[in-house]
């Protein structure tokens, strides 16, 4: 295998192929950079052109975009408070901050280092798993994808911080929003009211945008100042790259996490941020500084939202199974090039496979620093009035959210969320609970359904299903007598 | 300060013309007004667009893309081809605007699938489309395999009814690509516990895989790249192909599975005698909208007759070329798409319903899966 890899890269360096792969890379940073937009969207765009290309080439190109949207999208999360796709909200919480208090330069130094390794450790971890690929696919079935669904929502109490009520109550609402539109098991719509818009349910960058980025966007009017309260950027790129070696093992861990959390299809691929997030501040001891401008809330998110990536290939390609929207058109971008996922790609088509680990790799460090060459530039954004900046942002979010499903409905969702958003913001109420309950809201319902309906009770005693549940009470334990024993110390 | 600002600025406001420029092509919203210049053809010069009522890299929309160049190179006067994706509402919204809202100028087409086909069928009550008032210009079959776990014990179709195991079958929706599943199971009479909810056939594969179902199915390309390798290691067993309807309504074998019985053969082995009854009848009204003609190009049926006769043409043109079969091979499953009359007398099968049948499926429907949507 090692041989056919060394193989696969001479394809990827084919000077003929790498400047669709750098083509991919430019388009992937753009439509990052562009709030709202993920990778759906640009998927989108590169398929028409797809057609007629040699495999190599067009998985080069389409890859190379995948790989660093999540690279790219961390300007707005950190700049601007804004999430640049669905899988960077998390960064939001401290990157922000941080950029508030002139610290721009550190964060995003450190954010696209971490995203450059999280993204090579995906790519490595897509290439050892193409062996194990199989059976770890067979080990999820519907009880244990499950009860990965209920860990993903547990978080919901670790990101409300001090008021876990409230943050379950959210969790509660996002669980209906998520239940709008066609039932996954049976043929029912709910709370559509006969309006064709609703049938496929509330489109995710809709809410998420409504949610994060447009409160933002009213308090930086209604604050008529520019993001960061300081003139001057402090703290360099290298700043960042040096606390980010710092926290290697945090690296390694939330990358590790993401890469896992990608592979199983349906659960968690656009929280993999959130959870990641969650954990990093409960397995530290000193979290208090988290959501104020720690830098390790930038680089767990961080380093797990491009790892995921690489796991989110491994049942797209063997399986043909989609783990999100954009490795749903990935497989459709397949067949255009005359493949088809599955068994094949591991026998027949390996080189394929490899060529798209090498990209995956390859991407990612051209992805990021081209973003630290930029960020110099980019990050005086964050020093632009916002009365000139709200502006030129609102429309570039309407046409992200009217992108979704191009329906008016976008457009209305899109305020009714952002008001919604706004008065949580306001009075304080946690806002990812709810993205967190309406993101697993379907694979929730969708696995306790068919293992009810399978194993009837039976599904609680399989071994998987009681590992995962010891995982998820040791979390919420661990959660709570971390936070006992740090209030604690702070009395003394 | 003020420079620094300004430059950003520029910046920015290019990152938005190129954002603009992009969502523009993306939606391309295409010539408007009726072709027909009185010399020449009536595409010359023109601009034609494929409406795809699902979203991008779909199996509906990568045969969209895959067709659009071929008829660009094969209809008189080469029209250029966008194909616009309209997805939402399970492609019933597209298809609605698609009678609603477009021009009945032959300048726009529209791709339909079976999830297209099946709620029409079936009268739900979103549906505002008529496929008798449209004009089918290409038609493309696929088929589809049933296959059990050898731990069941079924080898044939005489094994059927005393499997050594309790029959389970994963599936997504009832009002689905299933629904044919479904009606087969009902027709042999075999007593299969059918769990819905799964979130694709891909899913509902790897349940089988990893013994959550016993018994699955796969459509053509899907069976033939990931269930035949199972078949060969011996942890799958196939049984028989859903068949296709023929230009008579009779049920034949697949052309893309020539050594598989049909379920009327299998049947026939079974139970010695030929399928009759409302199960069969059911059975062979959705075989036809679901697979014989799964996936379908229509015109609006009140556009110029030169439409019609340059579009179907350069249809026939591109069924016949072997380019089209050649880099097809995935996209097509191997079928060979239906053009001309042979596609006419497919399609009015397909419409040609008996309304009893279909009450009978709707009580089906709603008294084994309790589905009362369409009641």
């Amino acid at each position: 295998m090692i041989e056919s890899a060394f193989e696969a890269l001479s394809i990827v360096l084919d000077p003929g192929r790498i400047p669709f792969m750098f083509l991919g890379i430019s388009i992937g940073l753009l439509i990052g950079l562009l709030p709202g937009l993920s990778g759906t969207v640009g998927m989108a765009i590169l398929l028409p052109f797809v057609y007629g290309m040699d495999p190599h080439t067009g998985m080069a190109m389409l890859i190379g975009m995948a790989a660093v949207l999540h690279t790219g999208d961390t300007f707005p999360s950190i700049l601007l408070g804004v999430p640049g796709s669905s899988g960077s909200q998390a960064t939001i919480m401290d990157g922000y901050p941080l950029a508030k208090q002139g610290g721009a330069g550190r964060a995003l130094g450190a954010a696209f280092f971490c995203s450059m390794i999280g993204g090579i450790i995906g790519g490595v971890v897509l290439f050892i798993s193409i062996p194990l690929a199989k059976p770890l696919v067979l080990a999820f079935g519907s009880p244990e994808l499950f009860m990965l669904a209920i860990l993903g929502l547990s978080m919901v109490g670790i990101l409300s911080g001090n008021t876990p009520l409230r943050g379950l109550l959210v969790g509660m609402i996002g669980l209906m929003l998520g239940a709008v539109g066609g039932a996954p098991a049976v043929a029912e719509y709910r709370y559509t009211f006969e309006w064709v818009y609703l049938f496929n349910g509330l489109p995710l960058a809709v809410v998420a945008l409504g949610l994060f980025a447009f409160p933002e966007m009213i308090e930086l009017l209604a604050k008529k100042q520019s993001i960061a309260k300081t003139e001057e950027l402090k703290g360099s790129w290298m700043q960042g790259i040096k606390d980010s070696i710092k926290n290697k093992w945090l690296i390694l861990r939330s990358a590790s996490m993401g890469s896992l959390m990608g592979f199983v299809p349906g659960v968690g691929g656009s929280v993999v941020d959130w959870i990641t997030y969650g954990i990093t501040k409960q397995m530290t001891k000193d979290s208090e500084s988290f959501g104020k401008g720690d830098i390790r809330g930038v680089i767990g998110p961080e380093s797990a939202n491009n790892a995921k990536e690489g796991g989110a290939l491994i049942p797209t390609l063997l399986f043909s199974i989609p783990g999100s929207g954009t490795t749903a058109i990935l497989l459709g971008g397949l067949s255009l090039l005359g493949l088809q996922a599955g068994p094949r790609l591991v026998n027949e088509d390996i080189s394929i496979t490899l060529s798209i680990v090498w990209t995956l790799v390859l991407a990612n460090i051209f992805g990021a620093a081209a973003c630290i060459l930029l960020s110099k530039y980019i990050a005086k954004l964050s020093l632009i009035p916002a009365t000139k900046l709200v502006p030129f942002l609102l429309v570039v979010l309407m046409v992200a959210s009217y992108q979704s499903s191009r329906q008016f409905g976008d457009i209305f969702l899109f305020a009714g969320i952002g008001l919604l958003g706004l008065i949580m913001k306001r009075l304080d109420w946690p806002r990812a609970p709810l993205l967190i309950g309406f993101v697993l809201s379907q694979a929730t319902e969708r696995y306790l359904w068919i293992s009810m309906e399978r194993y009837g009770f039976s599904w609680l005693l399989q071994p998987g299903v009681i590992i995962l549940g010891v995982i998820i009470i040791a979390l919420i334990a661990g959660g709570y007598y971390l936070k006992r024993t740090s209030e604690k110390s702070n009395f003394a | 300060m003020k420079s620094l600002f300004k430059k950003s600025f520029l910046k920015a406001s290019l990152a938005l013309a190129l954002l603009v420029s992009m969502t523009l092509a993306g939606c391309a919203e295409g010539a408007t007004g009726g072709g027909g210049s009185s010399d020449g053809s009536f595409y010359e010069g023109e601009s034609m667009e494929l409406l795809v009522p699902f979203g991008t890299g779909g199996g509906t929309d990568s045969f969209a893309r895959f067709v659009a160049p071929f008829l660009n190179e094969s209809v008189e006067g080469n029209p250029s081809m966008q194909t616009v994706n309209v997805p939402g509402g399970g492609s019933i919204n597209g298809a609605n605007e698609f009678v609603e809202v477009r021009e009945h100028n032959g300048l726009n087409a529209l791709v339909t699938s079976a999830s297209t086909h099946m709620p029409y069928f079936l009268g739900d009550p979103s549906v505002k489309y008529e496929f008798k008032d449209m004009k089918p210009v290409m038609g493309l079959p696929t088929g589809g395999v049933v296959y059990v776990n050898p731990e069941t014990g079924i080898e044939g179709a005489k094994d059927i009814q005393s499997p050594k195991q309790d029959l389970v079958y994963a599936g997504i929706s009832a009002t689905g690509l299933d629904l044919v599943t479904l009606l087969a199971f009902e027709v042999l009479d075999m007593d299969v516990e059918t769990i819905l909810g799964y979130d694709g056939r891909g899913p509902s594969r790897v349940a089988f895989e990893s013994g959550e179902s016993n018994i699955d199915y796969q459509t053509s390309t899907a069976f033939l790249t990931n269930v035949q390798p199972l078949v060969e290691e011996g942890s799958a067993n196939p049984l028989f192909a859903f068949g296709h309807l023929d230009e008579n309504g009779e049920v034949v074998r697949d052309p893309a599975f020539p050594d598989m019985p049909s379920l009327k053969e299998f049947y026939v082995e079974a139970y010695g005698e030929e399928p009759s009854g409302e199960a069969w009848e059911a059975y062979k009204a959705f075989l036809g909208s679901s697979f014989t003609v799964q996936k379908v190009i229509w015109l609006h049926d009140d556009v110029p007759e030169e439409a019609v006769s340059a579009l179907s043409a350069g249809a026939e043109k591109v069924a016949e070329s072997e380019a089209f079969k050649e880099e097809g091979e995935e996209v097509l499953g191997g079928y060979t798409p239906y053009v001309g009359d042979q596609l006419d007398r497919v399609v009015s099968n397909m419409l040609d319903t008996d309304e009893e049948v279909m009450n009978w499926v709707k009580d089906f429907l709603n008294e084994d899966y309790g589905i009362d949507r369409f009641q």
